[in-house]
């Protein structure tokens, strides 16, 4: 009975949300507060049946409601309670109802929090984000209703595939789809402006929020995603540009331009249409996205269910999603006002310029790579794979001026002012570089792009370092009070230097993992020892275990240091029944200047266990960085937040 | 869908039981062959899983592969010609680069024509602004 009232709620909303866009489009004209006032209420409204819903899907998960189809083929009775809620996304349905809570959460924060926003904008914003809820509850409802009941009650349950059963994997759906739909915001509010006709710094301002949210937790999702392939696939690599992968990281680098060519427009009117292209576009690539991995056009471990006719309506929503803000920017977008500025080839707002053509750029390459194969295999069915050797060839050159100008951009001023420093700060720059280039050039075995890698590294780190000690030398601040340093704090854009921190360190770790990383591999039995890199390890027992869910036959390694051990690892290959499937748990031993990673492979007593070694140097600072990144997200719009209170 | 997991478990599962492959080498060269088996390694796919390389993988035909390949360089034989013999036999596919050729001229060089296209634009954005 409980989940089919979950259904019916579902079912309350999408008729709501019709009435709700006819009401919408009828006013459009003519148009006064009462409207917004109604469009606000139908806002909360949704919000509060599609999370009644979603609680009823995870209660159903959690008592292990097995009647219902969804739950019995991905949950089972013995699944830890974290794993039975995280069950409720791990699947393609759930995952759906998911996408519509965070974008009916969304379109209801967006309600209550912008007050300050121009009505008539508003009520654009909520009807674009109406529709949008529209067409994914009709989806929902048409080819992937999550509330199915089973014909024959199964005694238990499927269980969830045991390589989703795990922390780091239950996150990163939610945070993955938090920046998908966060894009949604700037795409309504791009579209919200089209349909007006108005456009001013204010729009930006209120907008610049949304899009770092949006921005800080896609980065966040896609840093655990890559974690995850990391300790879970076993293979020791982060990143594989699979096509999936290249599915979330798209709408990333669209929103890292958006999110600074908006900085452009809150100081004065120029790239209006621009970004107005960019806010649709980002997250046109997130629907696009959600397309690949929903599919099924596309096979791997995300395309939970191949089934065409989603894949068709897929389609159908991106048209209309895409194609109906586009042919309105083909109309209008002439209608917009830029203001003649002048400004100087090395100011902030050139060097933005130059980020946008590169990760605009960047972006159509991932793009490229992606789509490539597919369509070559239906033009002419020739079949051709592209690997990490492409992206190498094309992605990086093109990103590595990104990286370039990061450094420099935030020593620049805005508009046509001159730096007097300017030469001072870059010769600081090149010299601080040119050291870390020959440190890196003396490492043994460094490549030449092991060299580029890192000193672009060394090179972004002094840039960001240069720009605060010139900051703190203009302030003419002496920080003889903890007071004052605060003053200082809240002075400067602090999360600018998070981010740009994040990507040296980021940036960092790549090279290490990419040029320096070290292998063993070998058949060893239990008493054996054996040395790899500067350690020796020491095969010390296997034994059988029991987990929760899953039986584990777990190896015992001793690291050892000068004949003392320092510390175990212990290595496992896990045979979950349920699911009739094994994983391995690679044993990593993570530390800050690399990580020691095993693996245990196939073996017995007589002729010993396969195992691989890895020491991956600074590959935790790879998400470390992101981590930074998404942090600096935050600050700023913590940042901005406080000085916006202060001017009002 | 169970198919496409159970495939990937497959791999992953192979892909674990490493073993010495390349110990039997008994060539002066052996230092080197290793570690050019595993560079060309890296740029042949593995036709069974999913966006793996054989060097990653460890199923029957990649270690079939990667021992067809070592063999082929203690016979002395190029890079290049290796390539061209899985590719004959395998097709395009086993690639993990794709050969430049007419039907993949867009792929290789379409990123950088439209890097020259938006370089245009810009430059004459910023030529109208500029002072």
């Amino acid at each position: 009975m409980i989940p089919e009232i979950g259904h019916i709620f579902l079912i309350i909303t999408f008729v709501a949300t019709i009435m709700q866009i006819l009401f919408w489009i009828y006013n459009i004209k003519s148009f006064d507060g009462f409207t917004v006032h109604i469009l606000k209420r139908s806002a909360l409204m949704n919000f509060l049946f599609i999370l009644s819903s979603f609680f009823i899907l995870t209660y159903s998960f959690i008592i292990s409601d097995f009647s219902l189809l969804l739950v019995s083929n991905n949950s089972h009775s013995l699944k830890p309670l974290i794993y039975k809620i995280s069950g409720v996304w791990g699947n393609h349905e759930g995952s759906l109802l998911l996408w519509v809570l965070i974008l009916s959460t969304f379109t209801f924060l967006i309600s209550i929090k912008n007050s300050s926003i121009n009505s008539k904008l508003l009520s654009s914003i909520i009807g674009v984000q109406t529709i949008i809820l529209c067409l994914f509850l009709a989806f929902i409802l048409f080819t992937s209703n999550p509330f199915e009941r089973v014909q024959v009650l199964p005694l238990d349950g499927r269980g969830l595939n045991p390589l989703l059963q795990d922390p780091g994997l239950a996150l990163h759906p939610p945070m993955l789809y938090i920046g998908y739909v966060g894009l949604s915001v700037s795409f309504s509010f791009a579209v919200g402006a089209l349909i007006t006709g108005q456009i001013n710094k204010e729009w930006a301002q209120q907008m610049m929020p949304w899009i770092t949210i949006a921005w800080s937790a896609l980065t966040i999702g896609i840093a655990l995603g890559s974690w995850w392939a990391y300790y879970e696939l076993g293979w020791g690599g982060w990143w594989f540009w699979d096509p999936v992968e290249n599915a979330s990281f798209m709408p990333w680098l669209i929103a890292t331009a958006l999110l600074h060519s908006v900085r452009v427009l809150e100081k004065k009117l120029v790239l209006i249409n621009w970004i107005i292209l960019l806010s649709i576009l980002a997250f046109s690539f997130s629907l696009l996205g959600t397309f690949i991995v929903r599919s099924g056009l596309l096979t791997s471990v995300h395309a939970f269910a191949s089934d065409p006719s989603r894949g068709v309506f897929i389609l159908i929503i991106l048209a209309i999603a895409i194609g109906g803000p586009l042919i309105l920017y083909a109309l209008k977008s002439s209608s917009f006002k830029e203001h003649k500025v002048q400004f100087n080839l090395m100011s902030k707002e050139s060097a933005i310029l130059m980020n946008n053509l590169f990760l605009t750029t960047a972006t159509a390459t991932v793009l490229i790579g992606t789509l490539y194969p597919l369509f070559l295999d239906a033009f002419n069915g020739n079949k051709i794979s592209i690997g990490p050797a492409y992206y190498n060839a094309t992605f990086a050159p093109i990103m590595a001026p990104v990286v370039f100008l990061m450094a420099i951009a935030p020593l620049l001023n805005w508009n046509q002012t001159k730096n007097k420093n300017l030469s001072k700060k870059l010769i600081f720059l090149i010299v601080a570089t040119f050291f870390g280039m020959i440190c890196l050039y003396m490492i043994e075995q460094s490549s030449l792009f092991a060299v580029i890698c890192g000193s672009l590294s060394i090179w972004l780190f002094s840039g960001v370092v240069t720009d605060i000690i010139s900051k703190i030398k203009e302030s003419k601040i002496k920080f003889n009070k903890l007071r004052q340093f605060f003053f200082f704090i809240s002075k400067i854009n602090l999360g600018i230097h998070f981010a740009h921190i994040g990507v040296a360190v980021f940036l960092a770790g790549v090279t290490g993992e990419q040029f320096f990383k070290t292998e063993y591999s070998g058949r060893k039995n239990i008493g054996d020892v054996f040395n790899v890199g500067n350690q020796s390890l020491e095969f010390k027992k296997i034994e059988m275990l029991d987990g929760p869910n899953y039986r584990s036959q777990t190896a015992t390694f001793n690291l050892l240091k000068d004949g003392k051990i320092i510390n175990k690892l212990k290595p496992e290959k896990r045979f979950y029944p349920t699911e009739k499937s094994q994983t391995t748990e690679a044993a990593i031993l993570t530390g800050f200047l690399g990580d020691t990673y095993l693996v245990l492979g196939d073996g017995n007593k007589e002729i010993g266990w396969s195992i691989r070694v890895y020491f991956n140097p600074l590959v935790s600072w790879i998400w470390g960085g992101a981590c930074l990144m998404a942090l600096g997200g935050l600050v700023s719009i913590l940042q901005n937040r406080k000085s916006r209170k202060i001017i009002n | 869908m169970f198919r496409n997991i159970k495939i990937f478990l497959f791999c992953l599962v192979l892909s674990i039981s490493q073993n010495n492959l390349l110990a039997d080498i008994n060539s002066p060269h052996k230092d080197f062959i290793i570690k050019k088996t595993r560079e060309i390694s890296q740029n042949i796919k593995c036709l069974v899983c999913q966006n793996q390389s054989i060097d990653d993988s460890n199923s029957e035909i990649a270690k079939d592969l990667k021992v067809l390949i070592k063999d082929k360089l203690q016979d002395g034989i190029s890079d290049e010609e290796i390539y061209n013999f899985l590719r004959d036999r395998y097709g395009d596919s086993i690639l993990l680069k794709p050969p430049l050729k007419t039907n993949t001229i867009l792929l290789w060089f379409l990123p950088f024509i439209i890097l020259a296209f938006g370089s245009f634009f810009v430059i004459r954005f910023l030529k109208s602004n500029y002072k």
